[in-house]
């Protein structure tokens, strides 16, 4: 047995740089099992990429499969002959299954159940040439390839059309055949700083050999002197580049041999708003953006190029000829979008659809603007600024500008509700609409932004639950999950006042449909319980509090009492308590049809009265009591009255009217501490 | 090699591929959105027959209208096409040989394969590739059609769009089409802006201002209407071109802001389903002719797929 290096390259057209990292992490996670699957021991699997060229270096892989012990069950002995002592069918079956003639080559096995026919043998482990044509073929089909493609004349299909296949254990080529060309240790450099035909040696000088050729084929290293070559020029220009990382990776994707470039563009172009110039560098030309210290944009780009130019000047002239139409035309749209008012626009999302069974935009809009009037006047904001925000907020969505670039919907809107001469507030509030955008995203600034925001994300959730089109697991195309998730931050960070259900019914009246917002409420409140999961606040702490009676739809203070419970948990006297509850609610657990008061004469310990008494000063101090946490201490005090309660008395006594009074007992206490939370779910 | 003028550069391509095998087209003498449509695309990428065909195509594309105004956007430009069916084993390199040829140093410049997968929802059509880059400007689009009319395309036919404007303004050193020089007699120079610049501001005016929305709308239904008649009277070629025609009209529609989002979809589909039929058709007259053009073995599967009724 020994052991080599193995190489595979497959050299391609130019790759699709948003997928080509996950292409090769797959690439090497299919080899390392299928080789696992074969048990063929090796040190690791690296992947490489390019644009042109998928590989992976499988270092000290050895040639030979371990032999293996097969054993191989076959019929019971009494079934193996007929009377005459010939072999049964059975018998005659499983020998040639068993590819063999001599039958005394199968033993004989006693089992409780009776004695059967084994055949044992040894299969001889394979050799690494006879199976790797199969282990890549494999792991090329499981690739997460969108489109496969075809071309030429070829049945076969990749995600580029491919030129040369190397597969080398050590310096021997294995023979196999891939998209139909035949195996060899033959690849290409790059694109145009590179001639010819490059031979590879040894797996081992793959990196080196496609270095000469100014190929970098290590993605991370080639990311690296990205982020190297950007570091250099922040420092040369003293000024900032902001580096998105999708799009690192992306031009990471689009070079073998990356040269960073810095150019400008026209300062006259800074009047148009930063957002929608930054939209046209980033998305139609993969330039980085610059800012200065102050986080102003720059008229400044940084382009990565794919050559060491023997010109970069003329490189550099060619993409500020590119950039300067694209800021022209994002000045145009800016433009010709004004020439139109918001209520204009708005007239016009008429003939756009929010939902087949929904209706319109121009009706969502008229729904979200009520609705965040309703919530403003819950929150005690402005209501008028709150439904002229609310009304205009979607407007921008038949803007050209948004049309050219969707990710700046709810921004352009703000910039043309300033230049149309909305107040400050509603146009803050037409441009945040959309936040959080994304798990940890920043909230609406303002009180007017955060009813829009409410109001159009509940919106949507009503509408949808309301013609069950709920989310699932796998579908949720209105991203109904992160609004909700948007819904409950906003309420909570900014420590809102308003009742939520209201709010929904609200929503649900809106429509004038009879949607029920029951289940929308109850999936609000699931979607609260994995929120606080994610913040490892354990689910308990939620379940006490949503099993109280105090109301539960005002999520600002739910949120609070899910503070203070947790909080009142490590206090001295919760262990205690909560068993106290759990005793209580398993005692209680089929006592629903009890009901009237205790009656003082039948008790006969002092621990009874004392507990009947403290029950009437309890719910007097709570009722007084202005605030949850101190309401939960009144509880807390309880504590040793309870515990002395479970030690002297027997509820369960044989008795009926008196088991029957401390049951009463019980429950009048349990309702008592349910008014402020169910500590019976604390773990 | 001369590429100092627009004429030169259209020149010069011709000459190469013309070299290459390939039919020298004109302009189809009716009104597209791309050189795609051209029948020698569009029709030729059907079917087993091999196929070389370059040709100029003017475009117009009614939305792009800026009154001349951009330096690099119109309504109506040129493109130069080539299909070549099946596509090479070199067809990257074939092209960039014709770069070269018209002067252009990969060497010096940044030339980049950009994933850019091309669909026509009206033509049925898809395929996937890159627009090229030079310096960061789009200059061609690159594509190994998959689909075209609904139906697989298989040889697979690979097409280059050059876009002539945009190539010319490197060749030329300018920074606006209207700079370009058309043509060059002596130390006369006739600019791009001469040949069009009025035609780019009335043509924008009358595509956001002057269109006749009503006529277009019931002239779109005629030209349905037409196709689908052709297309029983069993006249693919002269069907195709009332498709084409029905585009055109959706798109003068569409520069009006005529059509709704939902509208929108419905007439795409509508023009989508002229083209599948006529994609058809062709694909039936092609294969009653015996597919003349087709390599033996890639027509022979073709009459066996089917005798077995796919």
């Amino acid at each position: 047995m020994e052991t080599r290096d193995l190489l595979f390259e497959i050299q391609t057209e130019e790759l699709p740089p948003k997928s080509l990292n996950k292409l090769r992490q797959q690439l090497v996670r299919s080899v390392a099992d299928e080789l696992n699957k074969l048990n063929f021991a090796f040190a690791e699997v690296q992947g490489f990429a390019t644009p042109r060229r998928l590989a992976v270096l499988v270092s000290a892989l050895t040639d030979q499969q371990p032999d293996q012990k097969v054993e191989r069950k076959g019929p019971a002995v009494a079934a193996a002959w007929d009377a005459d002592g010939n072999p049964t069918k059975a018998l005659q079956g499983f020998a040639r299954s068993c590819g063999i003639e001599d039958l005394s080559q199968l033993e004989q096995e006693e089992t409780p159940k009776g004695t059967w026919l084994v055949y044992r043998s040894v299969e001889q482990g394979k050799n690494i040439r006879t199976v790797i044509s199969d282990v890549f073929t494999k792991a090329l089909a499981a690739l997460p390839i969108e489109k496969r493609m075809r071309w030429g004349a070829s049945r076969s299909e990749f995600v580029r059309p491919v030129h040369h296949v190397i597969l080398m254990y050590g310096s021997e080529i294995l023979d196999a055949t891939f998209f139909g060309l035949k195996s060899s240790n033959i690849t290409t450099g790059h694109r145009f700083m590179s001639t010819g035909d490059i031979t590879i040696s040894n797996p081992n000088d793959y990196i080196k050999a496609l270095q000469d050729h100014h190929v970098i084929a290590d993605f991370e290293a080639r990311q690296n002197i990205i982020s190297q070559q950007l570091a250099d020029i922040e420092q040369r220009e003293n000024a900032r580049i902001v580096i998105d990382p999708a799009l690192l990776e992306e031009v990471t994707a689009l070079v073998e041999w990356p040269v960073a470039l810095m150019g400008s563009f026209d300062e006259t172009f800074l009047s148009v708003p930063e957002e929608a110039l930054i939209s046209a560098m980033k998305s139609h030309q993969r330039y980085f953006h610059m800012i200065d210290d102050s986080g102003k944009l720059l008229p400044r780009f940084v382009t990565i190029s794919n050559i060491e130019s023997n010109n970069p000047t003329a490189v550099i002239q060619g993409n500020e000829r590119v950039i300067s139409p694209r800021l022209t035309d994002a000045g145009f749209f800016f433009n010709q979008d004004q020439k139109t008012s918001l209520d204009d626009h708005l007239a016009r999302l008429e003939k756009v659809v929010f939902q087949a069974e929904l209706g319109t935009y121009r009706e969502k809009a008229g729904r979200i603007s009520e609705l965040a009037a309703f919530i403003a006047g819950q929150m005690g904001a402005d209501q008028n600024d709150a439904r002229r925000a609310g009304l205009l907020c979607k407007a921008d969505l038949v803007t050209d500008m948004v049309g050219e670039f969707p990710e700046l919907q709810g921004l352009m809107g703000g910039y043309y509700a300033t230049a149309g001469g909305e107040k400050a507030d509603v146009a803050t509030a037409i441009a945040e609409h959309y936040l959080p955008g994304f798990s940890g995203d920043v909230l609406p600034s303002n009180a007017i932004g955060q009813a829009v925001a409410m109001a159009d994300k509940l919106d949507t959730l009503v509408g949808l639950f309301g013609i069950n089109q709920p989310p699932t697991g796998s579908r949720d195309p209105f991203a109904l999950r992160r609004q909700t998730l948007g819904v409950i931050r906003i309420c909570i960070e900014k420590g809102l006042n308003i009742d939520i259900l209201e709010v929904l019914q609200k929503a649900g009246e809106l429509y004038q449909k009879d949607f029920d917002v029951t289940p929308v409420f109850d999936y609000l409140l699931d979607r609260m319980a994995n929120w606080y999961q994610d913040q490892q606040l354990p689910a308990d702490v939620f379940l006490a509090v949503r099993g109280g009676q105090e109301n539960v739809t005002n999520l600002s203070s739910f949120n609070q009492r899910v503070r203070s419970i947790q909080a009142f948990r490590s206090q001295p006297q919760a262990e205690s308590l909560i068993g106290a509850n759990k005793r209580l609610a398993n005692i209680l657990r089929k006592t629903d049809k009890l009901s009237g008061e205790a009656d003082a004469s039948l008790f006969e310990s002092e621990a009874e009265s004392a507990l009947f008494a403290s029950l009437e000063v309890t719910a007097n101090l709570l009722a007084k009591a202005d605030n949850y946490e101190s309401r939960l201490q009144i509880l807390a005090d309880l504590q040793p009255i309870i515990d002395r309660y479970f030690e002297d008395v027997m509820v369960m006594a044989d008795d009926d009217r008196i088991r029957t009074n401390r049951l009463l007992t019980l429950k009048a206490v349990q309702s008592l501490f349910l008014t402020v939370a169910d500590l019976s779910e604390l773990q | 090699m001369s590429t100092e003028t627009f004429q030169d550069l259209i020149f010069t391509l011709q000459k190469f591929w013309a070299d290459q095998g390939c039919v020298i087209m004109q302009p189809y003498d009716m009104e597209v959105g791309a050189g795609t449509f051209h029948p020698a695309t569009f029709l030729r990428s059907i079917g087993p027959e091999n196929w070389r065909a370059a040709y100029v195509q003017p475009c117009r594309r009614p939305t792009d209208g800026r009154y001349g105004e951009n330096p690099n956007r119109y309504q109506y430009y040129y493109q130069f096409q080539v299909v070549l069916k099946p596509s090479p084993e070199n067809f990257q390199e074939l092209y960039l040989d014709s770069l070269r040829h018209l002067g252009i140093d990969p060497l010096e410049h940044d030339i980049r394969f950009v994933e850019d997968n091309w669909e026509s929802p009206t033509l049925g059509a898809w395929g996937l590739g890159w627009e090229v880059w030079m310096d960061g400007m789009e200059i061609t689009q690159f594509t190994y059609f998959q689909q075209v009319g609904g139906l697989e395309c298989y040889p697979v036919t690979g097409e280059i769009t050059y876009g002539l404007e945009r190539l010319a303004l490197y060749l030329q050193g300018v920074e606006d089409f209207q700079q370009l020089a058309y043509a060059r007699t002596g130390n006369q120079v006739i600019t791009y802006a001469d040949v069009f610049h009025q035609y780019e501001v009335e043509m924008s005016a009358f595509n956001f201002d002057y269109s006749n929305v009503e006529a277009l709308f019931s002239q779109f239904d005629f030209f349905e209407e037409e196709t689908q008649r052709l297309l029983e009277a069993r006249l693919p070629l002269a069907a195709y071109e009332f498709v084409m025609k029905a585009s055109h009209a959706f798109n003068l529609l569409d520069a009006r802001h005529a059509i709704s989002v939902t509208e929108r979809q419905r007439f795409i589909l509508r023009v989508r389903a002229l083209a599948r039929g006529v994609a058809k058709a062709y694909f039936d007259s092609r294969a009653e002719a015996g597919f003349p053009l087709a390599e033996p073995d890639i027509r022979d599967y073709y009459l066996k797929e089917m005798a077995n009724g796919n």
